[in-house]
């Protein structure tokens, strides 16, 4: 069975089907963009998964495999450039695509309300779903570029078309933003089509150039097995006087860094959470960041896994930076969605302390710091919208003693909070501790400095102040109808509909903090595979 | 919580000799150098069954108590659910085999903490000690975190049993590995020192007195402030001489410190508070002088007489609870002892079971606490008499602790109990429910419990099986045992002679030079508050407006270069405009747009890129948004530029890679 085919596709029959259909007439793309997505989750945890999990129980490295010659074309002298319509997932892959099928549902249930030409917004929404799900499986570098590329495109109409006040404004940057960082993609995709070859095509008379990934990761004792003799990224070219492989990695990792985002290029993410609407900024913090990271590990680590080694420190210090930034500013906001945003930033940068570790724990504590984040950022925005959608205001000042008038709310915020400030017992603090765990064992073997990771802690408690403080006004003291007497009326607490978001989140949140080996189990040996193969291939080419 | 009792009792008798020790895996990965494998798992030896019968029993009995206490309070499911997750989280650090989940449920602790202290949330002074205590435990728990991640990365196990046998082999290692392993023990003074309340994370205890009062009792007094005394007792392998002697300074420090502020308070609730500081400040002398089974001791006597001052303190604010107009600061009236006297005649045998505890406090040989105390301070000397240089200062302190614990004790005894009367509540039978367990905890107060003869703890059934535990037993004569001792037993009946000639006549205005110095413990708070709270949130601020202006003034420069004008007007108005009328329809508009700018795209090129970056940069220097130029009005535009020029310096990029 094709199941990673049949998880991509399936939105965009969905997508057809609702072209065709009548302008009015809400409930049918509602249920079915809900009925496509649970199918998604369904067929992910049915079928794909317990196959993933019998072919990785007998070996490999890639699982779920599609591969197919999708465009070839010639070169004339040059060669022939054969790019592949190639589909697997490792345990990276996988991890996120079972979040992305979690996520996916709920964010439909979230846009349930949703007011005006609900047939353009489902349809946008369906691509979106295809998109992120192709990104995380395609193994063919031009596959991923595509799919990473026309995600920007319904992202940017969900926000310009259904956002807030600044939605122009917003939804602009966040495409400017990326489409910086996807341009940098594109010139190191053409770089590496003309600097490897396939094996099992290539033959004495004729190149043929591939995108195919695991060709390029392809390395042995500190050789590049495929590649093109003094091409661009061969090993010791150079590109404005400086080592080609080098700074290709460092030109993706900014393009990532951006998507994740990273200090100093984040600022498109506040603007666009603020105006986005819930299940929006649900999709952008759920599944959307992760792209950033995910591409960090395959695209970065992995076809540069030398850059990686070299750039260990830059890598620390920006997780670091972001850490401490993104906290030191939440505390500062005045809006519950920017606080939640920046928040958003500061996990992020455990995520690149944890990759920069270059530690089996650390980098697979980061994999799943992006599984977590994910359920809890979504319900985190989910408890954000609950508030917006009574009363059109999110200013923390003008909330007080909600726990009184809104109590099962303030169990759910309660919830979301703690979890994300990393209180054990909750998904998030398996993560951050594997995280830390692998940080200060390389800092002890000589990788990382050790202020590094424990300045990296300092996060954890300014991750308390802030959630603490906005909980504290909001929730305790007593309700104060001053001037804003129909409040009152309009705080009521959580209705079915939100319920069914909050419940599950809430308790795989809680399930994932007390099991974690429920989820790490499946894809720890396939990611910490991975993780030790990177690293060593690393060390060799760049010894070499 | 009586039948977990019970079980406790039961399980005490049955596993007191032989540790049990059973194990699961939590978290197992099997690639990288060192494969990690994160157990979790219960361990009893006879520490742990101890604290367990007396995490249980003190427990049942505040329960029993909370029953008449917390009558009527609105939310009381809530209560009950607290103070159970309370018991289940403490519980959990008294059992857990390895240090992971000693921090895990560490956590835990402090989030029930959190929403007892927080319980009445509706008032503002509550719900700010609540994020107060979190926080301040928070910065101990990171410690502790970093502490046991360094410990790890040395020993690749957080279980207690191996954790031994490495420190076991601990001379075979290098040098740097040494190192790394004392700060490891380092670090987790820090949690201890959050959690049992040291300096210089001490401020909250005393604002956690906001909780209701059995919370304060049971959590603030005789059971969660202990973990940090225990998690050092336990893991005391781990601790290097360096670290045992920033102990010893900071429990000092600690003791003088909140010994004399609780001799300047006001509040019935805060002296028994700061009390609590300055007792947890011996027991932490007591772990760094390395006499772990007597620190040990002291927690259990603490415990319970603590405990019990608590109960009366309770009861004292549950009867008063009617309101007094004449509140002379931002005391609350039911709390204040100046409105407080001769409550000896109203409630004859509340002052009779308040008896014990309070002379167990202050020290007096037949109590409990004389024998603990007693214990640490000839410890002391005895430590002091084998160092050089300035060591006696530790020795002095404690006996002038004991001489102040005697004196403020022996001050809310006057205060409360004596005096002249003042007419606060009324005369009337207390509940069986409140009496009983104050009544118990009081007969725990007696040194009988503990130890036949009164004036040696050392024979003490408690501590002697500690000590097995610790094998640091062994008699204790320090030089001039005899006039140490006469000391630790005199300067307690000093201070409360000398409480008793202060305030026989009640409460009087008259205090003492530095009252306001010590009341206010030192103005640590104020220096927290006004100084270190505020940098954090003034570089919070300064951060964010560097955001907002700096960081973000990146994209505004280039998109004022790449565009001409900047972003924030209204750039896709007409699209928006179009969202009702469907998508489908506003693609459409979308490429109508397109089509003539792509037509003008190349005389655009020269004059938005070049003139944009001379005016761009002309306009950076005149002042934000102050533009007038109009010509270039639609957004779309922007990013096409963009792409357009992006595409450019691709192709160019691609011809050079080919031809180079």
């Amino acid at each position: 069975m094709p199941h990673l085919s049949i998880l991509i596709w399936l939105p965009l029959v969905a997508l057809l089907v609702m072209a065709f259909g009548p302008r009015k007439g809400k409930e049918l793309y509602r249920w079915s963009a809900l009925v496509v997505s649970l199918l998604q989750l369904i067929w992910v945890l049915v079928a794909a998964l317990p196959q993933y999990l019998t072919e990785q129980a007998e070996g490999g490295k890639y699982f779920l495999q599609e591969k197919f010659n999708w465009i070839g074309f010639s070169l004339g002298d040059l060669g022939r450039v054969q790019i592949d319509y190639f589909l697997a997932v490792d345990g990276l892959g996988m991890s996120l695509i079972l979040l992305t099928t979690i996520i996916m549902p709920i964010a439909v249930i979230s846009s349930w309300k949703l007011g005006h030409n609900v047939k353009g917004y489902f349809m946008l929404f369906m691509l979106l779903d295809l998109c992120m799900i192709g990104v995380f499986c395609a193994l063919d570098f031009f596959l991923f570029y595509l799919f990473y590329e026309f995600m920007l495109l319904p992202m940017f109409f969900l926000i310009g078309l259904w956002g807030g006040p600044r939605r122009e404004y917003a939804s602009l940057k966040f495409f400017i933003y990326t489409l910086v960082g996807s341009v940098f993609m594109l010139l190191i995709m053409i770089g590496l089509l003309f600097s490897f070859t396939d094996p099992e095509l290539n033959t004495d008379e004729l190149r043929v150039y591939t995108l195919n990934m695991t060709h390029m990761m392809a390395s042995s004792g500190g050789e590049l097995l495929n590649v093109v003799d003094g091409s661009i990224f061969d090993l010791g070219s150079t590109l404005l006087g400086v080592n080609a492989r080098l700074l290709a990695f460092v030109v993706l990792f900014v393009g990532f860094a951006i998507k994740l985002p990273m200090i100093p290029v984040h600022t498109w993410l506040p603007d666009a959470h603020v105006e986005a609407p819930t299940p929006i900024s649900v999709l952008l913090a759920g599944i959307l960041l992760k792209v950033g990271g995910y591409g960090m590990l395959r695209i970065c680590f992995g076809i540069f896994p030398d850059g990686a080694i070299h750039f260990q420190w830059y890598v620390g210090l920006m997780g670091v930076i972001s850490i401490i930034y993104g906290a030191m500013v939440a505390m500062a906001q005045k809006d519950l969605k920017r606080l939640v945003a920046y928040s958003s930033i500061s996990h992020m940068g455990f995520h690149m302390l944890g990759i920069s570790s270059l530690t089996v724990v650390g980098m697979t504590g980061a994999v799943y710091q992006l599984f977590t984040h994910g359920i809890i950022s979504a319900m985190l925005f989910l408890v954000v919208g609950v508030i917006y959608d009574r009363v059109h205001d999110r200013t923390i000042e003008n909330f007080r003693g909600l726990w009184n008038l809104m109590p099962r709310f303030a169990f759910f915020t309660l919830i979301g909070f703690f979890a994300s400030l990393g209180m054990p017992g909750f998904a998030a603090f398996v993560s951050e501790l594997l995280v830390f765990m692998g940080a200060f064992q390389s800092a002890i073997e000589g990788g990382l400095p050790l202020w590094m990771p424990a300045v990296g802690t300092l996060g954890i408690i300014l991750g308390a102040v802030y959630y603490l403080r906005t909980f504290r006004q909001m929730f305790f003291g007593k309700f104060d109808p001053h001037n804003t007497s129909s409040w009152k009326e309009k705080l009521t607490d959580l209705n079915l509909r939100e319920y069914v978001m909050l419940l599950p989140l809430a308790a795989l949140i809680v399930l994932l903090g007390v099991w974690p080996s429920l989820i790490l189990d499946l894809f720890e040996g396939s990611m910490g595979a991975y993780a030790a193969e990177l690293v060593e291939k690393g060390r060799e080419l760049l010894n070499h | 919580m009586v039948l977990a009792f019970g079980m406790a009792i039961l399980q005490c008798l049955w596993g007191w000799e032989s540790p049990i020790h059973k194990q699961f895996t939590w978290l197992e990965f099997s690639h990288g150098e060192f494969p990690l494998k994160l157990t979790g798992g219960i361990y009893l030896d006879k520490l742990s069954l101890a604290l367990l019968a007396l995490v249980t029993g003190i427990s049942s009995l505040v329960l029993l108590f909370s029953q008449v206490y917390m009558d009527g309070e609105r939310h009381l499911d809530r209560y009950w659910a607290y103070l159970s997750f309370f018991v289940f989280s403490m519980l959990g650090i008294v059992l857990s085999d390895n240090l992971l989940f000693v921090f895990i449920f560490w956590e835990l602790v402090g989030l029930s903490s959190y929403l007892l202290i927080g319980f009445w949330f509706e008032k503002e002074a509550a719900s700010k000690a609540s994020q107060k205590a979190f926080v301040l435990n928070r910065i101990g728990d990171v410690l502790f975190l970093s502490g046991m991640l360094i410990i790890h990365s040395q020993c690749h196990t957080l279980d207690i049993e191996e954790l031994i046998t490495f420190a076991g082999n601990a001379e075979s290692l290098s040098e740097s590995s040494q190192d790394l392993l004392s700060l490891g023990g380092l670090l987790l003074i820090g949690g201890a020192i959050g959690k049992s309340a040291q300096f210089p994370l001490q401020v909250w205890l005393p604002d956690a007195m906001e909780g209701p009062t059995p919370v304060s009792s049971l959590i603030h007094a005789a059971t969660m402030v202990a973990a940090g005394v225990y998690l050092l007792a336990r893991y005391h392998f781990l601790l290097g001489l360096e670290a045992q002697m920033v102990i010893l300074v900071i429990g000092a420090l600690t003791s003088i410190m909140a010994a004399l502020a609780a001799a300047a308070q006001w509040d019935i609730k805060k002296v028994l508070a700061y009390s609590t500081l300055s007792q947890l400040g011996y027991m932490m002398i007591g772990l760094g002088l390395g006499a772990w089974s007597m620190a040990l001791f002291h927690l259990f006597t603490h415990a319970f007489f603590k405990c019990a001052l608590f109960l009366v303190a309770g009861v004292i604010i549950h009867e008063n609870h009617t309101g007094h107009p004449d509140s002379k600061q931002d005391i609350p009236p039911e709390n204040d002892m100046r409105l407080m006297g001769n409550l000896r005649r109203k409630f004859p045998w509340l002052f009779r079971l308040y008896l014990p505890p309070m002379l167990a406090l202050a020290g007096l040989p037949l109590f409990s606490g004389f024998l603990s105390k007693d214990g640490i301070i000839l410890a002391s000397f005895e430590w002091a008499s084998n160092m050089k240089g300035n060591a006696w200062l530790i020795p002095t302190t404690a006996l002038i602790t004991s001489y102040l614990t005697a004196f403020y004790i022996g001050r809310q005894a006057m205060l409360v109990f004596g005096g002249p009367d003042r007419d606060m509540a009324e005369k009337h039978p207390l509940s069986w429910k409140m009496l009983l367990p104050i009544g118990i905890l009081s007969i725990f107060s007696l040194s009988f419990i503990f130890s036949i003869n009164p004036l040696d703890g050392e024979h003490s059934w408690l501590l002697e099986s500690f000590s097995t535990l610790f094998g640091d037993a062994g008699h204790r004569e320090p030089p001039f045992f005899e006039l140490i001792l006469a000391a630790s037993i005199l300067l307690p009946f000093l201070g409360l002679g000398r409480a008793y000639f202060l305030y026989r006549n009640g409460f009087s205005e008259r205090s003492f030079p530095g009252f306001n110095l010590l009341s206010t413990h030192f103005f640590q708070d104020w220096v927290y508050e006004n100084i270190f709270a505020k940098i954090i949130l003034f570089l919070s601020n300064l951060l964010d407006w560097l955001d907002r202006n700096i960081v973000e003034g990146f994209f505004t420069l280039f998109s004022r270069i790449t565009v001409n004008k900047s972003p924030e007007t209204d750039s896709l108005g007409e699209l928006s405009e179009l969202s009702d009328k469907g998508i489908d329809q506003g693609l459409d508009k979308l490429g109508h747009l397109l089509g003539p700018s792509l037509a003008t795209l190349s005389s655009r090129i020269d004059h938005s890129f070049i003139d944009g970056l001379v005016n761009g940069l002309v306009g950076l220097f005149r002042g934000a948004g102050k533009r007038t130029d109009q010509s270039q009005k639609n957004g779309i535009q922007a990013y096409l530029t963009g792409i357009v020029l992006s595409l450019l310096f691709m192709l160019g990029f691609i011809f050079w890679i080919i031809f180079k």
